[in-house]
C-alpha cells in the first residue's frame, strides 16, 4: 500500500508517483512539495519516481515557508 | 480616487492628499522600492530625519480577491543598511482600504521625547494624539487597551518596548482580525526601530463609516478572473496543511534531511523534531481548547493562523510558526513546544523578530553563554531584552552584534540580517536567495525547497531561485503568499485583474516587470547605500562545513551569484 494524505492506494510494482497523484486526482505543479517518507522529492524528478510497497507521501503547496 | 496620508512627526501635521497617479499599478513591495528610490537617500542615516517609514496596501487592496489586504513596511533598514520592506497580515490593511488609503508615509522625527500615535478616525480623518502615557508600554497591554477604548472595529500597528529603545530587531506588530492579539509581525530588519526613532507608537486605524468604492475600468473582467483564482485558492486549501494545520507542517518537509536548522546551523539531524512538529501541535489544541484555521485577515480562504493555549488552557499566543518553532526549536536544541510559545509570545510583545531573536539565542548556546537545549535560559535571555539590561540591549542590536561580542566564529546572517529556518547546503536554491536578496537572508525572498534536481546539488539552484525571487517580488505586491501559492495555475490571470481594475491590456508582462524592476531597484537602492557584491555572500561555514545529514556544503560558485540579476 501506499499512504498519500489520509488515503491508501493499493501498491503495484512499477507505481509512479504521478500514478498516485492521478488516483488522487490531483495535478503536479511546481508549487507543490512532495515529501516520500519525510525526504521531499524534488519536482523535476516527481513525475518517474517509482514507488515501494508502504511508502508515505505527503504534499504541502509551499512557495514561502511560514 | 485613492488617497496617501503624509505625515511628518517634525511638526505633527498630517496631510490626506491623493495618491499620485504613478503608484496606482503599484502596492506592497513594489511601492515601496519605488517610494524609497525616489524619496529617501540611500546613505542616510536609517534611524535620523532623513529616512521615511512607509505603510501601504497591495496593488488589489479593497477588491474581492483573497489576502489582497495585506501590509507592506518599508523603509532603509537600520539592521541591513539596505532597503527594506517586511510585509504582514491582521485588520489593517483592511481598514485602510476601507478607508481608501493606500500609502502612508511617516517623515521626520519628533522635535520632543514625547510619544505620538496616528489616528485615522472613522471619518476618514488623520490626526496625531500625543501617547506619553504608552511609554514603555509594550503590544499585548496597548493594544487591549486601544481596543477597550474604541471598540473591536480598530486595527493596532504598534511598537513595543523594543521599538522605542530602537533596538535593531525590533518589530511592528499588527492586530489580527476579530482577536485583535497583536500577534503579526512585520519583523524583519528593525523597522519597528524606525517608527521608535520617529515618536510614533502606534497607527490606530478606524472602520469607516462609509466605506470607500473603488473604481474599475472594466468590473466584469476583473470579476471574473477573481472568481478563477479564488476558486483556485478555495479548492487548494482543502488538502493544504497550512490550512488543515498550519504553516508548522512544515517540519514535516524539513525535519529529516536537513534542512530543520539544528544547533545553529550545525547541519546535523534532529531526531526529536517531530515534538515540536504537527501532531504535537494538534494534540495540544484539541487538549487545551486552542484553534487553528483562524484567518488573520478577513475573507481569507487560507486561514493558517491559529491561537495556542497552555498547560491550562489559557491563552499563550497566536500567529504561532513554523520560522519560530523551528529557529527556537530544534536550531537551539529546544524540544519543548509551549517553552517555544512562550518565548513566542515575549517576543510579540516586547516587539522583536523571532528568526533575529531566535539566532540570537543560538548563538548564546553555541559560545556557551548557555547550554543548549536550556529553554529556562533562553528565556531568561529574552528577560533581558524586556528589562534593557546591558546583555539585553545587546541583544537588541541583533545576532551579528552579540555573536561578535561572544567571539563567535559561526555567525549566521547575511547582510546583518539573520538567516530563516532552511539550512542553505542542504536547499542551495534557498542559500543563493539568502546571499542574493536586497532583502537580507529571508526566506519569503524565494525558497527553493523541491524546485530544483536535487536540494543538496548544484544544478538549476540559481535559476529556481531567480524565477522565485522576481515572483515573490510581485506576489508580495498583491496579496499572502499562501494563497497565491494556490493561484499559480491561473497565473496568467493575475493581467486580467491589472486591465480590469486599472485599465489597458491584459499583458503578463506587466506582471513580470513589476517583479523585475523591483528587485533591480531594491538593489540599486542597496549599492547607493554602499553595499557590494561582497554582501551577496554566506557566511564562511557554510562553504567549509559540511553538513553531517548530507554531505553536503554551500558550492555555489561566486559567479553564479554575482550575474543573478543579469536579466
Ligand atoms: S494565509 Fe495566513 S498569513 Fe496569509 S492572510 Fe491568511 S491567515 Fe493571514
Amino acid at each position: 500500500m501506499i499512504k498519500v494524505r489520509n488515503e491508501i492506494i493499493p501498491f503495484r510494482e512499477g507505481i509512479t508517483v504521478a500514478d498516485v497523484f492521478r488516483e488522487i486526482g490531483e495535478t503536479i505543479h511546481p508549487t507543490t512539495l512532495v515529501t516520500l517518507n519525510g525526504k521531499v522529492i524534488p519536482y523535476t524528478k516527481l513525475h518517474h519516481w517509482v514507488l515501494s510497497d508502504g511508502d508515505e507521501l505527503r504534499l504541502l503547496p509551499i512557495i514561502s515557508g511560514g | 480616487m485613492l488617497f496617501k496620508l503624509v505625515a511628518d512627526m517634525t511638526d505633527l501635521t498630517v496631510k490626506k492628499e491623493p495618491l499620485d497617479e504613478a503608484y496606482y499599478e503599484l502596492g506592497g513591495r513594489s511601492l515601496i522600492a519605488q517610494y524609497l528610490i525616489k524619496n529617501v537617500v540611500p546613505t542616510c542615516d536609517p534611524l535620523g530625519e532623513g529616512n521615511h517609514l512607509i505603510f501601504c496596501t497591495t496593488v488589489f487592496a479593497g477588491t474581492k480577491l483573497t489576502t489582497s489586504n495585506r501590509m507592506s513596511v518599508g523603509g532603509k533598514s537600520p539592521l541591513t543598511g539596505g532597503i527594506k520592506e517586511s510585509n504582514v497580515g491582521g485588520y489593517a490593511a483592511s481598514l485602510l482600504a476601507e478607508q481608501g488609503i493606500r500609502l502612508i508615509i511617516i517623515k521626520g522625527i519628533s522635535k520632543t521625547n514625547d510619544l505620538w500615535t496616528l489616528h485615522v478616525d472613522s471619518k476618514g480623518e488623520a490626526w496625531f494624539k500625543e501617547a506619553n502615557d504608552c511609554k514603555g508600554m509594550n503590544n499585548y497591554e496597548f493594544s487591549e487597551q486601544i481596543h477597550g477604548k474604541y471598540g473591536s472595529k480598530i486595527a493596532t500597528v504598534s511598537i513595543g518596548c523594543a521599538g522605542e529603545r530602537l533596538y535593531k530587531n525590533a518589530s511592528i506588530q499588527v492586530s489580527e482580525f476579530r482577536s485583535g492579539h497583536p500577534s503579526r509581525a512585520a519583523a524583519r530588519g528593525g523597522l519597528g526601530a524606525v517608527m521608535g526613532s520617529k515618536g510614533l507608537k502606534a497607527l490606530v486605524i478606524e472602520k469607516p463609516d462609509e466605506r470607500h468604492q473603488l473604481k474599475y475600468q472594466n468590473e466584469n473582467q476583473f470579476n471574473e478572473a477573481c472568481k478563477t483564482l479564488n476558486d483556485l485558492v478555495a479548492k487548494g486549501v482543502q488538502n493544504d496543511p497550512f490550512h488543515n494545520i498550519g504553516t508548522i507542517a512544515t517540519i514535516e518537509a524539513t525535519g529529516a534531511n536537513g534542512i530543520l536548522p539544528v544547533d545553529n546551523f550545525s547541519g546535523k539531524l534532529f531526531p526529536e523534531y517531530r515534538k515540536v512538529g504537527a501532531n504535537q501541535f494538534m494534540e495540544n489544541l484539541s487538549s487545551r481548547g486552542g484553534k487553528n484555521k483562524i484567518p488573520c485577515q478577513p475573507g481569507c480562504m487560507v486561514r493558517c493562523s491559529n491561537s495556542y493555549h497552555d498547560e491550562d488552557g489559557k491563552y499563550l499566543t497566536s500567529g504561532f510558526e513554523y520560522e519560530t518553532i523551528a529557529l527556537f526549536g530544534p536550531n537551539c536544541h529546544i524540544a519543548d513546544l509551549d517553552a517555544i510559545a512562550r518565548m513566542d509570545r515575549l517576543c510579540d510583545d516586547l516587539g522583536v523578530d523571532t528568526i533575529e531573536a531566535a539566532n540570537t539565542i543560538a548563538v548564546c548556546m553555541e559560545t556557551g553563554k548557555i547550554p543548549w537545549g536550556d529553554s529556562k535560559a533562553a528565556l531568561d535571555l529574552l528577560n533581558e531584552m524586556l528589562e534593557g539590561t546591558d546583555f539585553g540591549n545587546l541583544m537588541g542590536q541583533g545576532c551579528e552584534a552579540v555573536g561578535n561580542h561572544l567571539g563567535c566564529k559561526r555567525i549566521p546572517v547575511v547582510k546583518h540580517q539573520s538567516i530563516a529556518g532552511y539550512d542553505p547546503r542542504n536547499t542551495k536554491g534557498t542559500g543563493i536567495t539568502y546571499a542574493t536578496s536586497p532583502m537580507g537572508a529571508d526566506h519569503t525572498a524565494g525558497l527553493t525547497m523541491g524546485r530544483a534536481f536535487d536540494d543538496c546539488g548544484r544544478t538549476a539552484q540559481a535559476y529556481a531561485s531567480n524565477k522565485l525571487q522576481v515572483a515573490m517580488c510581485f506576489a508580495d505586491s498583491m496579496m499572502c503568499l499562501f494563497a497565491f501559492t494556490h493561484m499559480v495555475p491561473g497565473i496568467p490571470l493575475l493581467a486580467n485583474l491589472m486591465a480590469g481594475l486599472y485599465g489597458g491590456e491584459a499583458d503578463f508582462n506587466r506582471i513580470a516587470t513589476m517583479g523585475v524592476k523591483t528587485i533591480l531597484t531594491e538593489r540599486a537602492f542597496n549599492q547607493q547605500a554602499g553595499m557590494t557584491i561582497k554582501d551577496d555572500r554566506l557566511p564562511d561555514f557554510f562553504y567549509r562545513e559540511k553538513s553531517p545529514a548530507t554531505g553536503a556544503k554551500f558550492d555555489i560558485d561566486d559567479h553564479e551569484l554575482n550575474v543573478i540579476f543579469d536579466f
